[in-house]
């Protein structure tokens, strides 16, 4: 009984379901970018900024830094 | 969620030993106040979640689980204090046991041990809202608005939406104040640019054309325009030194504006100075502001490391809602220190900035001094840039720290002046050697204002390429941010809309024939939900303006019902309702067994009561199968508990050990029961009782007489339609009535509780066998055996129309033809 489960509201499901399609359609993201950000969205509990940022421009943050 | 087979308590709360087999079915519990079944509620909720809402919530105080679940007398056996559940997992189709003590409520034991049994098991621990009693109804109705947002959003597991929300708005600002930077720098090495070729606007014909003039004096070829690639100082070799070149009047005007800048500072910033400085003071000095804020920061982190329910800090374990909203609440406290705050922090950042501004002007001068050859200022120079380095550091994160806010304020309030006119000194120091510099040929003047022109010219094309870069990552976090902003609200919003359409379908339903056109509506106002309904097409008003509290207690249910629906869709197949029944008017009774039936006929509902006739109607309506009934409770052993659907058969037990007296005391318990029913069925006029604790004499025979009349109008009715085969069905139902009634005097054993009480338990067992074998046979004849309810009056715009079961088997109408009069027979009768 301490394994961690990853289980969602169904609302808010919902919401990340239809979240990720309308990200899809956007030209300036690719399907690398929306899949790091939507897993981010589903599994990480402690999400944050950086962790978005992350997801979202992972090798020019590591470059930069 | 999982449907339960059966369910074995020991030794927890009130109850000793006791195991109720659900059948994976609706089930009813009924029994007086104070007879256990909360203790069955609390049972339920401690092994699916390992908590006891009654508790440990809100205003339970001392109480918890681990001093009070166990039974008050268990004493050695508290540790035996535990809940047996079997269920079945529907959503992955196995069958599971979970066992909790209440030595350990955080481990649940569960069998199997498949990753897809104990994930689900797990998923359990987090909707606490299966469980509905009857003061939580009050939660979602009258309450204020954005407390029900909280709920509501609670409930509908919202809170992960604000997190995401806040990660990718953080996300945004971030990538917000790197562009805002990269702009600043363009602006800068752009005005750099403009000063270094002697221009007012940054324009780039006006800079391709000073340029030009200055390669025009060098007699070199003029450049047709200007690209990222353009060289300003193409075809001029620089001269043997490395480093920038020591232009004067570039120079001049750098330090110009380093000292300009610098020796205003103390007058542009005075001002804002001793304002911030009294009122960092005043926080500093204000005990309770100062503990509200640094304790906001705590729980603050605490809301975000809420894990299973447990708290962060001290780990004792809460219901995680209720966490949540505590730590909410206190938070909400803490608001007028945070908006102070803000205030501070804005006055703060704006000092940092003038900071950060004075040390760049510092830098700049820095660079100039090996072209200058003015080594002896490298130091003082250098020291003042890092000892403003260092008290920008003082402005980082300083509230919640009373020694690093005294510092801020000893920073702001002291050294800032005397700081700054040393620093003025050395700069003026720099500006008398720039002076000393012999003046230029124009050539040379030409040439090096060229070379420095160019590498400023490379460096602003450097940074726009950085602000274009910093432009686009904005753009996209701001556009990903935006898009689940609209996301999460029209998702929303259709949500409330679906939540308030399935609200009003349930609540019109409940109200059929008064409230047909009632309409409730979920609206969001900021961060408020309101929550308000029709009241007789006079307008919406919020539930409590106008209607009765039974109306209210008929919406909350409503509500809970259809929030549960969109919340848990298709796994909303359990549901406790804790006497919630009982606070429903009592003519719309039937309809929420009803609407629970044929709304929701995969959810298993668990429902208590304390009234019969409830429990009857449940039964009755296809609600529930099976009940069991508590009769009584006592310290010592429990819930006494009864099942009317063998009473026959414990009272032949007990007459066949000889126990007329028990014997006596079940029958009578039901038959209580049965004059209940039939009373309220149909529709029987009883004595009045203010105190309302009508017993068998007031109610069996009211009943029993009100069955007979109903039948005799049933029988005339079926002989004015000329239906012989009703009249013969209902005459023999007539004859059979009267003669067991006959048989057991009914009139004479009932007139007085006491006595006839005492009589039958001076019977002997085989006289008192022929008594309640005639009166199961009396009760037989008002029952349907298909589907057990028994025999009640319907209405029709108030009037009785038929008297039937709840299947239609048994269905009697009671509406006689009407006799046709000829024109010649009125005719007599008007002139009569």
């Amino acid at each position: 009984m301490t394994r961690k489960s990853n289980a969602t509201s169904p609302t808010v499901s919902h919401i990340i379901d239809t979240f990720e399609n309308e990200l899809k359609e956007f030209d300036q993201l690719d399907n690398d970018q929306v899949e790091r950000l939507i897993a981010l969205i589903r599994d990480d509990p402690a999400i944050n900024g950086s962790k978005v940022q992350e997801a979202i421009f992972p090798s020019e943050n590591e470059s930069e830094h | 969620m999982l449907k339960i087979e059966s369910i074995t308590i020991k030794e927890f709360r009130g109850i000793r030993d006791l195991t109720l087999n659900f059948k994976k079915q609706s089930f009813g519990i009924c029994g007086p106040n104070g007879t256990g079944k909360s203790g069955v509620v609390d049972a339920i909720e401690f092994a699916l979640r390992g908590d006891v809402t009654r508790l440990s919530g809100q205003g339970s105080g001392d109480l918890s689980v681990g001093k009070h679940g166990p039974h008050v007398d268990a004493g050695e056996k508290s540790e035996n204090a535990s809940v047996r559940i079997k269920a079945h997992l529907y959503a992955i189709g196995k069958d599971v046991e979970i066992y909790r003590s209440v030595a350990s409520p955080q481990t649940a034991v569960v069998e199997p041990t498949d990753d897809d049994v104990v994930s689900a098991v797990e998923e359990l621990v987090r909707h606490p809202e299966f469980a509905l009693s009857r003061r939580e109804i009050a939660k979602y109705i009258m309450t204020p608005a954005t407390q029900r947002a909280t709920d509501v959003q609670n409930l509908l597991r919202l809170s992960e939406i604000d997190k995401i929300r806040k990660a990718l708005t953080a996300a945004m600002g971030t990538e917000k104040r790197a562009m805002d930077a990269a702009s600043r720098s363009l602006l800068d090495a752009r005005q750099d640019l403009a000063r270094s070729l002697d221009l007012e606007e940054i324009d780039p014909s006006q800079i391709l054309d000073a340029a030009n003039q200055r390669r025009s004096i060098l007699k070199l070829e003029p450049i047709e325009e200007l690209n990222e690639g353009t060289k300003l100082a193409e075809g001029i070799e620089q001269d043997g030194e490395n480093g920038e070149q020591v232009s004067k009047r570039i120079f001049s005007e750098r330090i110009s504006s380093a000292i300009e800048f610098t020796t205003g500072l103390d007058a542009d910033t005075s001002e804002r100075r001793t304002d911030l400085v009294e009122a960092l003071t005043q926080l500093r000095d204000d005990a309770e502001a100062f503990s509200t804020l640094r304790r906001k920061k705590l729980t603050s982190l605490g809301l975000e490391l809420i894990e299973d329910g447990s708290c962060p800090l001290c780990e004792t374990t809460w219901v995680e809602d209720e966490l949540r909203e505590f730590l909410l609440a206190r938070l909400e406290t803490a608001k007028e220190v945070d908006e102070k705050l803000k205030t501070l922090t804005s006055e703060a950042d704006y000092l940092s900035e003038k900071m950060k501004e004075a040390n760049e002007y510092l830098k700049a001068v820095r660079s100039m001094i090996p072209p200058l050859k003015l080594f002896l200022l490298m130091k003082p120079i250098s020291l003042r840039i890092s000892r403003l380095s260092r008290r920008l550091e003082r402005f980082k994160d300083p509230f919640g720290d009373k020694q690093k806010l005294n510092e801020l304020i000893e920073e702001i309030d002291g050294a800032w002046l005397s700081d700054d006119t040393e620093t003025v000194q050395v700069l003026r120091e720099v500006q008398e050697a720039i002076e000393k510099l012999p003046d230029e040929s124009a050539e040379a003047a030409a040439k090096k204002e060229l070379l420095i022109a160019s590498n400023l010219y490379s460096n602003s094309v450097s940074r726009k390429a950085a602000f274009q870069e910093a432009k686009r990552k904005h753009s996209i976090s701001e556009q990903i941010s935006t898009q689940f902003h609209t996301t999460a609200s029209e998702q929303l919003t259709a949500i409330y809309e679906a939540v308030s359409a399935d609200f009003t379908k349930f609540y019109r339903s409940l109200n059929r024939g008064d409230e047909d056109d009632f309409e409730g509506e979920l609206v969001t106002e900021g961060k408020k939900l309101n929550f308000n309904v029709d009241f007789y097409d006079r307008g919406k008003y919020p539930p409590g303006a106008f209607h009765s509290e039974g109306h209210q207690d008929g919406m909350g249910l409503c509500l809970y019902l259809a929030l549960a629906k969109h919340t848990l869709g298709e796994r909303f197949d359990f549901s406790v309702l804790d006497d919630v029944l009982m606070s429903v008017d009592t003519g719309h009774r039937r309809e929420v067994c009803r609407l629970l039936t044929r709304e929701f006929p995969n959810t298993q509902f668990i429902l208590t009561t304390h009234d019969k006739v409830w429990l009857h109607y449940m039964r009755s309506e296809g609600l529930i199968r099976d009940s069991q009934l508590f009769s009584g409770w006592s310290v010592e052993t429990g819930p006494k508990v009864w099942d009317d659907s063998d009473v026959w058969e414990s009272i032949d037990k007990e007459l066949e050990q000889d126990k007329t007296s028990e014997a006596a005391s079940l029958l009578r318990r039901y038959l209580e029961h049965v004059g209940y029913v039939l009373s309220d069925g149909l529709r029987a006029p009883v004595r009045f009782r203010a105190d309302g604790r009508y017993d068998l004499g007031d109610l069996l025979p009211a009943g029993l007489s009100r069955a007979q009349k109903q039948l005799k109008r049933a029988e005339q009715a079926a002989k004015s339609w000329e239906n012989e085969t009703k009249e013969k069905e209902i005459g023999e139902i007539r004859s059979k009535f009267a003669k067991v009634s006959e048989t057991i005097q009914v009139d004479y054993w009932l007139v007085n509780p006491l006595v006839h009480y005492n009589e039958w338990s001076n019977f002997t067992s085989s006289d008192f066998k022929t008594l309640a074998d005639s009166y199961k046979e009396l009760i037989g004849i008002l029952r349907c055996d298909n589907c057990t309810a028994f025999l009640h009056t319907h209405l029709h715009r108030g009037k009785e129309v038929a008297l039937s079961c709840s299947c239609q088997t048994m269905h009697y109408g009671l509406s006689k033809k009407r006799r046709v009069i000829s024109n010649l027979a009125s005719a007599r009768i008007i002139k009569s």
